[in-house]
Parts: C-alpha cells; sequence; structure tokens
C-alpha cells in the first residue's frame, strides 16, 4: 500500500493491505517520494519533506452495541518540511459512520505543532532521517 | 506491522498480574461477550448462565436521593460458555490488576480507553457520559500497569474527548505489552433519570 522512492534512487514496496502497511519495516535514508495507494487505486504522493511518517488508526469496540471487530478507520500519510515545526497530516477515511461527513477516501488535510500530529498526541515510526524516534525527540 | 488487541478480564480475587496466575484470567471474545455493571442477584451472578432482561432489570442499581452510588459489580458473559464471570476486583477498591489490554506489537501513538454515545464513535450525550458534559461522566477509569490505583480513586471520567490514555502518558507502545485497568460506574446523588443506557467503550490504537 506504500511506495517509497528514496534520495539514493532505491526503492522500497509496502505490503498488500490497509492491515499490512509496511511502513514499519521500509529502511530509514533520507526519502524523496512517498506514495500511499487510495481505495480507488489512484496515488497520494508526498514529496519535500525531511521526515515522514505513515500508519493507520483503528478503532476496538469492548463494550456496548455496534461492530466488536477491529476496524480501520483511517490510514494517515504525514510529513516535516524542512525549516518548519508543523506536521503536514493527510487522513485518508477508510470507514464512513452513519452521519459522519467523511466518506470512504476522502482526503482530510491538516496541520498540527510536532508533537501533537495525532489527537493532540506524538507519534512514533518517522522515517527520512537517522532517527526514526517522535520529531519532539529529533 | 499488524498490531492487535485482546483483551483478558482477572475472574479471581487475587491481584496479580496475567503472566503469574494466568488461569484466573479469561480472555474475552470481542465479538460476542458483554459485560454488564449492575448490582447482581441470585440470578445475575458469577457461575450464573446469560440473563434475561427481566433479570437484569431487577439486578439494577437503585439511585440514591443522599448519596453518590457506585455501581458495587462487573460482570463479564462468556457467551460461548453461557456462563457470567464476575470481575471480582473491579471498583473504586485498591485493585490494580482487573482488566488487561494485551497489545501484541508497537503502536505509532498512544493507545487511549474512550467512551461514546454509539459505534460512530462521534457524540457523547448519553446521561452516564455526563449528559453533554464530558467531565461529569459516571465511567471512571484508571491505568495501574505501574501501581495500584489507592483506595477510593477517582481516575478519569471518560467520555468524548475525555480519554484515558493507555500508557500512562508515556506515550506510543514501542513493543508488545499488557496494560492493565480499573473501572467502575458511579451514579450522582438523586440523579432525576432512571435509564438503561448501552455506551459504546472503544480502544483507539495505531500501527504501521
Amino acid at each position: 500500500m506504500i511506495y517509497i522512492i528514496y534520495q539514493d534512487n532505491t526503492t522500497y514496496k509496502g505490503g498488500k493491505s490497509y492491515s499490512d502497511l509496511g511502513w514499519s519495516k521500509a529502511p530509514n535514508k533520507p526519502i524523496k517520494q512517498v506514495y500511499l495507494i487510495l481505495p480507488d487505486g489512484n496515488f497520494l504522493v508526498m514529496q519535500g519533506c525531511k521526515k515522514y511518517n505513515c500508519f493507520v488508526e483503528v478503532t476496538q469496540n469492548v463494550y456496548g452495541a455496534g461492530p466488536r471487530v477491529p476496524i480501520i478507520e483511517n490510514v494517515y500519510l504525514m510529513g516535516i518540511k524542512e525549516g518548519t515545526n508543523a506536521v503536514n497530516s493527510y487522513r485518508v477515511s477508510l470507514m464512513q459512520y452513519k452521519d459522519s461527513k467523511y466518506k470512504i477516501g476522502d482526503i482530510t488535510r491538516r496541520e498540527y505543532p510536532i508533537g501533537k500530529e495525532f489527537r493532540g498526541q506524538p507519534t512514533i515510526g518517522w522515517k527520512g532521517e537517522v532517527d526514526e524516534s517522535s520529531p519532539n525527540n529529533s | 506491522m499488524s498490531t492487535s488487541l485482546k483483551v483478558h478480564i482477572n475472574n479471581s480475587n487475587t491481584d496479580d498480574t496475567k503472566a503469574n496466575i494466568p488461569s484466573s484470567y479469561i480472555e474475552m471474545d470481542l465479538s460476542q461477550d458483554k459485560w454488564y455493571f449492575t448490582s447482581g442477584s441470585s440470578a445475575v451472578a458469577d457461575g450464573q448462565d446469560e440473563p434475561t432482561d427481566a433479570e437484569l432489570n431487577e439486578a439494577a442499581t437503585l439511585i440514591s436521593n443522599s448519596s453518590d452510588v457506585e455501581i458495587p459489580k462487573l460482570i463479564m458473559l462468556d457467551k460461548s460458555a453461557n456462563l457470567l464471570k464476575e470481575v471480582y476486583l473491579a471498583g473504586s477498591d485498591n485493585n490494580r490488576y482487573v482488566i488487561c489490554f494485551a497489545f501484541d506489537g508497537a503502536t505509532s501513538s498512544e493507545p487511549t480507553l474512550e467512551a461514546w454515545d454509539d459505534a460512530n464513535h462521534n457524540a457523547a450525550t448519553l446521561h452516564c457520559l455526563g449528559n453533554g458534559t464530558v467531565s461529569n461522566s459516571w465511567i471512571h477509569a484508571k491505568v495501574t500497569t505501574s501501581s495500584a490505583p489507592g483506595s477510593n480513586w477517582v481516575g478519569t471520567k471518560i467520555a468524548g474527548s475525555n480519554k484515558l490514555l493507555l500508557n500512562e502518558g508515556a506515550g506510543a507502545l514501542t513493543s508488545a505489552k499488557d496494560i492493565y485497568i480499573n473501572i467502575y460506574v458511579k451514579i450522582p446523588a438523586a440523579y432525576s433519570v432512571g435509564a438503561t443506557e448501552q455506551p459504546v467503550l472503544t480502544v483507539r490504537y495505531t500501527y504501521s
């Protein structure tokens, strides 16, 4: 579901489903472009950033009504541009709830301060530089 | 790599980890097992079969005019065995190893426990979720992985945006981890509405 072109022109291809993005297994070195396959088969392409992150968001209901299986609600592709302190976040909806304004495949772009990029919390797994820790810690 | 969650309840009075007393823990079948917050009765008790609605109503907790009331029991229905299993240590007493959220791998952010009106996860207006004021939620939860909660603990009143950080604020899980929580429901004194409500408790997590 992801395809990475590195600055040394090597490439990496991730897993075949959103439940197996393969991002965590990707080599960590300077990145030229990241491609994320969208539900309709098109690509979301991100480039020009010093660091990137990609992950899925899962909800698992443990009490009450509704589906009781893990549901992948969204996939996120994020990047931090050189010289900025903001995270550019692209959220792709993979689940459509009743009364939600988002449909499957909708892309929502937002910008967050570093360290608050996912629902007000930091994320780990950033790639593009040697340090894989949270952008907060680099 | 995919990360998944399993939920285990401690069905004993022994306050110890799943690793130390594995036979006391029961893994929830998340697709069909249920929890009941209840006062309990002869029919709604550990070892009994699945209760009827009438039996659950008879075991409902009464609202007090003078004081807040903690719903005294948390009981799980083991659907496949058709047996009720009490989570004996759940509640505001100083018990640490009650419910275990077992993650089998790393996460990209800190997992959270959340409470919503329904499975749409976009509103928290039920009476038990504070009737529109999430900080007034009746559902108290606390992470106890690193220490016991203390007697008469309050924890986080979870509802909507009031969520429980499951790694105690330490951020994403860098590897597989067993996270322990305790939970209870407390009804405010003289609350004017009696109802049966079924909020949705959800664990939200990420992985790459």
